[in-house]
């Protein structure tokens, strides 16, 4: 018999690996999930890949960009710093696929529980009888 | 058995059919509302406070390619074909139409608005002020002249960057220009009692679809009402595909349906009211040559068309933005603008509605450069101290903008599709760059900063509004210039009415649906009126 610790670890662990990649194969969606954690810290723990990855196994964003951009990546990382810095005007694959994982990555963190809590402190979604509106006042 | 002869039939349980519908049930008027798409059930087929990551996989298994379970994601696709400037159209073919998915901005046209149509303000104020009562509107009393108040339950209040745009309004009134900074109004009720529907909460995705049925729509309000009398039959998923005229093509008899299941069926009436929305009351009247002596079906087409400009806040930051929801996006707007004094670069008025805020389910502002923790500090940041400040502007009626049918493609059921044809003048481009200034101009006097601007108006940045086209069956007392008469009958069919806002003879700026309402309310006792004296 599992005592209720283990039990609870146990679900812990099954959560994590209860996603089979639909979309992109283990290992680019392994690669994924560090290059979006680079980019988004805390997506990981938000499943951002798991909600990208179902998206894009039904025709929600590009995959081959996601294969052709997780792929550069894996064949040789480059600092962060240095994709961000040619973000508006990217010349290579990989610093492409940093505006793509980017603009997914945020979107997805912002939907998930975690990000809307975590990051945006955000309390809403609620039964309110009435909306306080603005109530500091401001200069 | 012979086949009963209706009074009426209403084609469409939009804003337009389905106040008509009520209206005529109250009359004493046996009433066959006729409609394409089937009753929606608000919380099941859906609901904005659904868990985006919980429901994906459901929603994409079901074909949907967006996370929420929003209305307006059943909205027709591939219904018209759009010519020039990127026009867009929308349509929700369900009982209620596009009420289900409208943000319930409730705006009385004023004075000085209808000073170009045949009926003035006071003829149909009496309408606006029942429509108001029945819808529950919530507002402040702002006492504007051509924005007159309504009868209204409390209003709800600004978030902080609206009021920083209201400080920015105000200074610029204190340069002499007409212009006002006011709350929203809207078709939700602020508080309990005030008609039988629920309260409004406040959680903020109201054109995802309310799934309380707060907010006013058709299907929750007047057809609901109707069905009480008694005198109504609905027919859902029923399309019309013609006209059933008299043999010397002087009246309407009735008309065609075809069912979800192919079936056809011929529904007799002794009048008939066409409320299928402006484009689409222009294409079943186009595609049979009806009520067109003047040659104006389909013309006078216009909406409105915006672009948007955003600013930053600093004295806002660190302020609670744990709860920005509300009432959607807009809490505010900015209105006035060039109602006495008249712009000389363009022609028209408009406004601009404003929101803020936090919405993790649509952020406002989406990107911030970088990455990492920096990069989403940045983004909170922005978020919680912008203000959204998104164009409304009166699109210019013009011969570059009308509706025709396109010669070669048919739907599903042999119609030919509506061809929505849209050519911004230079007067509109005009407009939007007077808004680009003023906005800009009204950021920065209330202490904040540009974050983004379309800088300059180009026919490629102009954004039209899909939901607010209007005036292609225009009214008149002249039948070589116009289609209906004063009460929405068209000149050429004595017993065929219009109850939608293709009625409507001139557009400002402000939202259209209250007037729709308010006009087919009035159109509907005309014609019970000529039916109660042995006219039809
Ligand atoms: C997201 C969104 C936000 C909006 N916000 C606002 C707002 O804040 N304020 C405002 O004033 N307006 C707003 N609008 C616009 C408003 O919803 C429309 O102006 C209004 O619904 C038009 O009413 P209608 O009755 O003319 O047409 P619709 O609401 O389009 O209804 C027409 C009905 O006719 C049916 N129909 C059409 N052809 C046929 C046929 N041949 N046979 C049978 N049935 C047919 C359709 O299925 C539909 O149900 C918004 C719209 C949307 C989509
Ligand atoms: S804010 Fe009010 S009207 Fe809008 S969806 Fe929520 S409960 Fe409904």
């Amino acid at each position: 018999m599992l005592d209720r610790r283990e039990f609870v670890s146990l679900g812990a662990l099954l959560a994590a690996v209860d996603y089979v990649p639909r979309a992109l194969t283990a290992a680019e969606f392994g690669a994924a999930e560090e290059f979006v954690e680079l980019l988004v810290p805390g997506a990981k723990g938000a499943r951002v890949m798991r909600y990208i990855d179902l998206g894009l196994a039904h025709g929600v964003g590009d995959v081959e960009a996601w294969k052709r951009g997780v792929g550069e990546w894996m064949n040789g990382k480059r600092p962060m710093g240095e994709l961000a810095a040619n973000e508006l005007s990217p010349g290579t694959e990989l610093e492409r696929f940093f505006g793509v994982a980017k603009r997914a990555a945020i979107e997805a963190y912002a939907l998930s529980e975690e990000g809307q809590r975590d990051w945006l402190g955000y309390r809403g979604g609620v039964h309110l009888t009435a909306f306080p509106g603005c109530t500091e006042e401001h200069g | 058995m012979a086949k009963e002869i209706l009074d009426v039939v209403v084609v469409g349980s939009g804003p337009g059919g389905g106040i008509a519908t009520y209206a005529l049930c109250q009359q004493g008027l046996k009433v066959g509302l006729v409609e394409a798409g089937r009753r929606m059930i608000p919380g099941k087929d859906y609901n904005g406070h659904g868990s985006a990551h919980k429901d994906w996989e459901k929603r994409l298994a079901a074909g949907f390619k967006t996370p929420h379970w929003k209305v307006t994601d059943y909205q027709e696709k591939d219904h018209f074909v759009g010519v020039g400037d990127n026009p867009r159209h929308g349509l929700l073919k369900a009982l209620g139409g596009r009420s289900l998915c409208w943000a319930g901005h409730t705006l009385r046209f004023g004075p000085g608005d209808f000073a170009q149509w045949p009926i003035g303000y006071d003829e149909v104020a009496p309408y606006y002020a029942r429509a108001e009562r029945m819808m529950g509107v919530s507002g402040f009393r702002d006492g504007l002249w051509n924005m007159p108040d309504g009868e209204f339950l409390p209003g709800v209040p600004m978030r902080c960057s609206e009021r920083m745009l209201g400080k920015g309004v105000a200074k610029l009134r204190g340069k002499h220009r007409e212009a006002a900074f006011v709350g929203i109004r809207k078709a939700m009720p602020s508080k309990g009692g005030a008609v039988p529907r629920a309260t409004c909460h406040f959680c903020g995705h109201c054109m995802a679809g309310c799934e309380v049925d707060s907010k006013y729509t058709s299907a929750n309000t007047p057809i609901p009402m109707a069905m009480k009398t008694g005198r109504l039959t609905v027919f859902l998923q029923s399309t019309v595909v013609r006209v059933l005229m008299s043999k010397d093509g002087a009246r309407a008899e009735g008309v065609e349906i075809v069912r979800a299941d192919g079936s056809r069926e011929e529904i007799r009436c002794k009048a008939l009211v066409l409320a299928c929305s402006t484009v689409e009351t222009a294409r079943l009247l186009l595609a049979q040559g009806l009520a067109n002596s003047s040659g104006q079906v389909g013309r006078n087409l216009t909406s409105h068309f915006g672009l948007t400009v955003v600013g930053l806040f600093p004295q806002v930051r660190g302020r609670d933005a744990s709860n920005d929801d509300g009432w959607d996006y807009y809490h505010s707007m900015l209105s006035g603008m060039y109602w006495r004094d008249k712009a000389k670069k363009f022609e028209g008025t408009y406004q601009v509605q404003c929101g803020a805020g936090v919405h993790p389910k649509k952020m406002a502002i989406k990107w911030a450069p970088g990455f990492g923790e920096s990069m989403k500090a940045q983004l909170k940041d922005w978020n919680v101290t912008h203000a959204g400040m998104n164009m409304q502007g009166m699109l210019l009626v013009s011969k570059n903008k009308f509706v025709d049918l396109d010669p070669v493609k048919r739907d599903a059921l042999g119609m030919p599709l509506p061809r929505v044809h849209l050519h911004y003048d230079d007067s509109d481009l005009a407009m939007a760059d007077d808004v680009i200034e003023t906005c800009e101009e009204i950021i920065q006097l209330g202490g904040g900063t540009v974050h983004s601007s379309p800088g300059k108006a180009t026919r490629e940045n102009l954004v039209i509004d899909s939901n607010h086209w209007v005036g292609t069956a225009r009214m008149g007392t002249d039948k070589k210039t116009s289609v209906v008469d004063l009460e929405g009958r068209c000149h050429d069919v004595a017993n065929l009415f219009i109850g939608d806002a293709s009625v409507f003879p001139a557009y400002p700026e402000k939202n259209p649906t209250l007037t729709n309402i308010a006009l087919s309310w009035r159109m509907a006792e005309r014609l019970a009126g000529r039916a109660r004296r042995g006219e039809l």
